[in-house]
């Protein structure tokens, strides 16, 4: 049997996507000052958007105990996990599309992961834009306190991997359905719409329905709720939700690329 | 000295002849582009239903929230949160036919298709702005009944009267277009920072603060609602949102009168953009 040299080291999976991640970020911003004008209008465009949710505070006050404050806080932490999501796991974001192209060989003949290998393939240098949006507002809500920044942080990990999980679930629609990329898209912007939007007044077949079946209640309530009442406890179904929805979302693409085998373009 | 007369009126018919056959000519393929854009949207039924349901999302998470505001709070006791959530139902029906399609303009530019399609008889401006006010109008014809029948589903109570639903009709139709100019600008946006997606995301943004997408304007600041008024921005959502409204900011034709002056005026300057692009693009290439 032939030995490898003992130079090649075996990657595993952790340092294959810490060499990726930094490849695509390399990549994305080897355009130059180019690479940064989507970032800064990124960033202005949440930034006018937060201010209709201004107006409307200065408008209505609160909604039954909600303030500017817990707005700019859902804000926030949205902002973050999405940008994150953008930055790290780009190539999730266009999965459908993909798929529908015949674009998933160039994973399948890779070692490794195959869903890893697809999320990792690129970066959107616009997510940038939006974790810098969600790192001002939390400038402006907690200053300088380091306890809500360790919530934010805290919070922003598991709800950037539950978003990720998402994209890739709506986007594995392309395996089972071509043609689909549009259909896949508005439904995430559905998830995103309904995560930036105060849930704490919603009725409670709604409240279970955003618990369950469409989990945004974890990216958006829970998290807001841990950083009005510091209840820690609350981390463990926020945890325990994204290890559920990461192991769907993985359920999901396997079955579908099982599809993918007999109905593909490279077929 | 007769024959010279009868020259010049000779020469002066087919001026005008030509400038009719040229008129008629745009006519005809702004038509046909128009036809295409509205059947092909039409057509692409598992888009809209996706839209759709962001679309009866929003509406209904804007009926709760309008529910928790003490309803002497809402517009000093000039509206109530049935008028509010019609309001939204119709503005960002706009929002859910118009969105980005300013995409293949910046494709045709992005893939050398720009410059090719400038030698075409008819202008490239006309074209797309036809196609794409065609999709707008096409997502428009299956969106607006279903965004009534949501409003009165949710809030439970039928708003608008006969007049009020004609009113609307030719003011979304109006903002459409409105959109569909804003969305050429940003379309062409990209032969100048490469990118088009950037200027569309600052746009629309400023469309939804200073057109008032989520409520209306007067529930803004005054001095806020005062420079808004200045703006083309309030013909895309505040004016066709507010004929849901028990209050209108002005009278019907004249809101009819100053959205068709926005109208002309966004498409003046979208034309004036077309020209620069041409420019830029005789000047660095396409």
């Amino acid at each position: 049997m032939k030995q490898q040299p003992s130079h090649v080291k075996k990657m595993n999976q952790g340092d294959f996507v810490r060499t990726v991640l930094k490849a695509n970020l390399l990549s994305a911003l080897s355009e130059g000052k180019g690479a940064y004008v989507p970032v800064i209008f990124m960033f202005i465009q949440n930034i006018i958007f937060m201010m209709i949710w201004v107006m409307f505070f200065n408008y209505a006050d609160n909604l039954y105990g909600w303030t500017l404050r817990e707005m700019m806080v859902l804000t926030a932490l949205v902002c973050f996990s999405f940008g994150a999501a953008s930055v790290f796991c780009g190539g999730a974001y266009t999965l459908n599309y993909t798929v529908d192209s015949g674009g998933l060989d160039n994973f399948l003949c890779r070692p490794g992961d195959v869903l890893i290998s697809a999320i990792f393939s690129h970066s959107r240098v616009a997510g940038l834009g939006d974790m810098l949006t969600g790192l001002a507002l939390m400038a402006y809500v907690s200053g300088f306190n380091i306890s809500e920044w360790a919530l934010f942080f805290a919070a922003v990990s598991a709800t950037s991997i539950l978003l990720a999980s998402l994209i890739v679930i709506v986007q594995s629609i392309g395996f089972w359905k071509t043609n689909s990329a549009s259909l896949s898209d508005s439904l995430f912007e559905f998830i995103i719409i309904l995560s930036s939007m105060p849930q704490h007044g919603f009725p409670l077949a709604a409240k279970v329905f955003i618990f369950t079946v469409l989990p945004v209640g974890f990216m958006g309530l829970l998290p807001v709720s841990i950083f009005m009442t510091h209840n820690l406890l609350l981390f463990v179904p926020l945890y325990g939700a994204t290890l559920v929805f990461a192991l769907i979302a993985r359920l999901v693409f396997y079955k579908g690329l099982e599809q993918y085998k007999s109905g593909n373009a490279f077929m | 000295m007769r024959a010279e007369q009868g020259n010049a009126v000779n020469a002066n018919n087919k001026k005008t002849r030509r400038s009719y056959e040229h008129l008629s000519c745009y006519g005809a393929s702004g038509w046909l582009f128009f036809k295409t854009g509205y059947l092909e949207r039409i057509k692409d039924g598992l888009h809209m239903i996706g839209k759709f349901m962001s679309f009866l999302m929003l509406v209904w998470v804007w009926n709760i929230l309008w529910g928790m505001v003490p309803t002497d709070i809402l517009g000093g006791g000039d509206y109530d949160r049935a008028g509010l959530v019609w309001y939204i139902a119709i503005t960002e029906a706009v929002v859910f036919c118009a969105g980005y399609l300013f995409y293949d303009m910046y494709v045709d530019i992005k893939n050398g298709n720009f410059s090719p399609s400038l030698i075409r008889p008819v202008s490239y401006h006309c074209r797309m702005i036809a196609n794409c006010f065609g999709r707008a109008m096409g997502q428009m014809t299956l969106f607006y009944p279903l965004a009534l029948l949501s409003a009165y589903l949710i809030t439970g109570v039928w708003q608008p009267d006969f007049g009020q639903i004609i009113l609307s009709l030719i003011m979304v139709m109006e903002a459409l277009f409105c959109f569909v100019c804003l969305n050429y600008m940003v379309g062409a946006a990209a032969l100048w920072i490469g990118e088009s997606s950037p200027a569309y995301w600052i746009t629309q943004k400023l469309c939804f603060l200073l057109g008032g997408l989520l409520f209306p304007l007067t529930l803004y600041p005054e001095i806020f609602y005062k420079i808004t008024q200045f703006l083309p921005f309030t013909a895309v959502f505040f004016m066709p949102g507010s004929t849901m409204l028990n209050t209108l900011p002005y009278s019907a034709m004249m809101m009819i009168v100053i959205q068709t002056f926005w109208m002309t005026f966004l498409l003046g300057l979208s034309l004036l953009v077309h020209r620069c692009a041409v420019r830029r693009v005789a000047i660095v290439g396409g």
